[in-house]
């Protein structure tokens, strides 16, 4: 199980420098793909709306992991953001429930 | 330059004095959501205004009241964050982790719309409308670099660096609520408003609580800012910054979701 990471002691952890510039090109480049693709016509909307979610997993992915430094941080960070995500689809999957 | 509590057992922690400002910050967000209550009804609107306008400035004043008492403690005590720099981190990550739920709840409703009828949002779908939110998602990536560029820079214990990305950073999402607000205008222009149908009071719900957590990172930058221009974060003690990062980055990270599962689909 993820410990909590220490109160004490330095400022700031050191850590491998990401190539930020580099995430960023693949963030736009990602981008410009989603907006091709938001173009494709309403039949193939079958391939059209998983492929716009995978890009936005991916997208947010790069952001977490890189610019956030989830990659390199405390493995507990990554369990608070989880359960974030986690109760945000179960609040997105019994919502029409409460809706009706 | 920093020492540790270890090299020097004199040294004692200062701790920020207790304010009373969170409790200020509090009153004026209920008043807002009283206002906003009452506003609702034809009858009471005035009184509702009313209270919302006073709320708001009941909360600017608290949020100003506050950071000006924790700059202060800061640079003129040296007073320390309660509990040290990680419990900050560690605080920001569980807000992160609840805020999640609410953007959660509130883009899953927008696709429920889209799933009931995939032109629901026909009004964003055109050359216009996406070429406006396309540049409005270019300047948010962008700050985002800015953001990590900027903690490059006092990494390298360049302090002036630091100010230069923090002021790109204010200035790009201070475009992006500035985009908002003329995305919001051709919207009303075309009889989509709050109050209009099911998915007008979701997106401008959705995208207008977006747009507040901008104007609360812009608001944080400028306060960073000041802080950085009279000296206050260094190449080993930046934690703060990093805290703001954050912020700044999960608030990018919604908007991904939001270009896409909102606007694209």
């Amino acid at each position: 199980m993820a410990n909590p990471p220490s109160t004490a002691g330095e400022q700031t952890h050191a850590h491998p420098k990401p190539n930020y510039v580099g995430v960023f090109a693949w963030l736009t480049g990602f981008t410009l793909v989603e907006l091709f693709v938001s173009f494709m016509p309403a039949e193939l909307d079958s391939i059209k709306v998983p492929l716009l979610v995978v890009f936005a997993i991916l997208k947010a992915s790069l952001v977490v992991l890189y610019y956030m430094h989830l990659r390199y941080d405390s493995r507990f960070y990554a369990l608070l953001l989880l359960s974030g995500v986690f109760f945000a689809v179960l609040v997105g999957r019994f919502l029409p429930a409460v809706q009706k | 330059m920093t020492h540790s509590v270890e090299e020097h057992p004199s040294h004692e922690i200062h701790l920020p004095k207790p304010s009373y400002w969170p409790m200020f910050l509090g009153i004026g967000f209920a008043l807002l959501m009283l206002g906003f209550l009452f506003w609702r009804s034809t009858a009471t609107e005035a009184l509702g205004q009313g209270l919302m306008i006073g709320g708001l400035v009941v909360m600017l004043g608290a949020i100003g009241g506050w950071v000006a008492t924790n700059i202060r403690a800061r640079v003129r005590d040296h007073a320390e964050v309660l509990g040290g720099p990680e419990a900050a981190k560690l605080a920001m990550w569980t807000f992160i982790g609840t805020e999640c739920i609410i953007f959660g709840g509130l883009i899953a409703h927008m696709i429920y719309l889209w799933l009931r009828d995939t032109d629901v949002n026909h009004a964003l779908h055109n050359l216009e409308a996406l070429l406006i939110v396309s540049v409005n998602t270019f300047f948010l990536l962008t700050s985002s670099l800015c953001v990590v560029l900027g903690l490059a820079a006092i990494q390298r214990g360049e302090r002036l660096g630091l100010a230069k990305w923090l002021a790109g950073t204010a200035v790009l999402g201070a475009a992006f609520i500035g985009i908002q607000a003329y995305e919001y205008s051709k919207l009303f222009a075309e009889d989509i408003t709050l109050t209009s149908s099911q998915f007008g009071s979701g997106f401008f719900f959705l995208t207008g609580f977006h747009g507040l957590h901008v104007f609360v990172g812009v608001m944080w930058a400028l306060v960073l800012l000041v802080y950085t221009l009279r000296g206050g974060f260094t190449r080993e003690a930046h934690m703060g910054y990093e805290v703001f990062g954050l912020y700044w980055h999960f608030v990018d990270v919604v908007w991904i979701f939001i270009f896409t599962l909102v606007y694209l689909l």
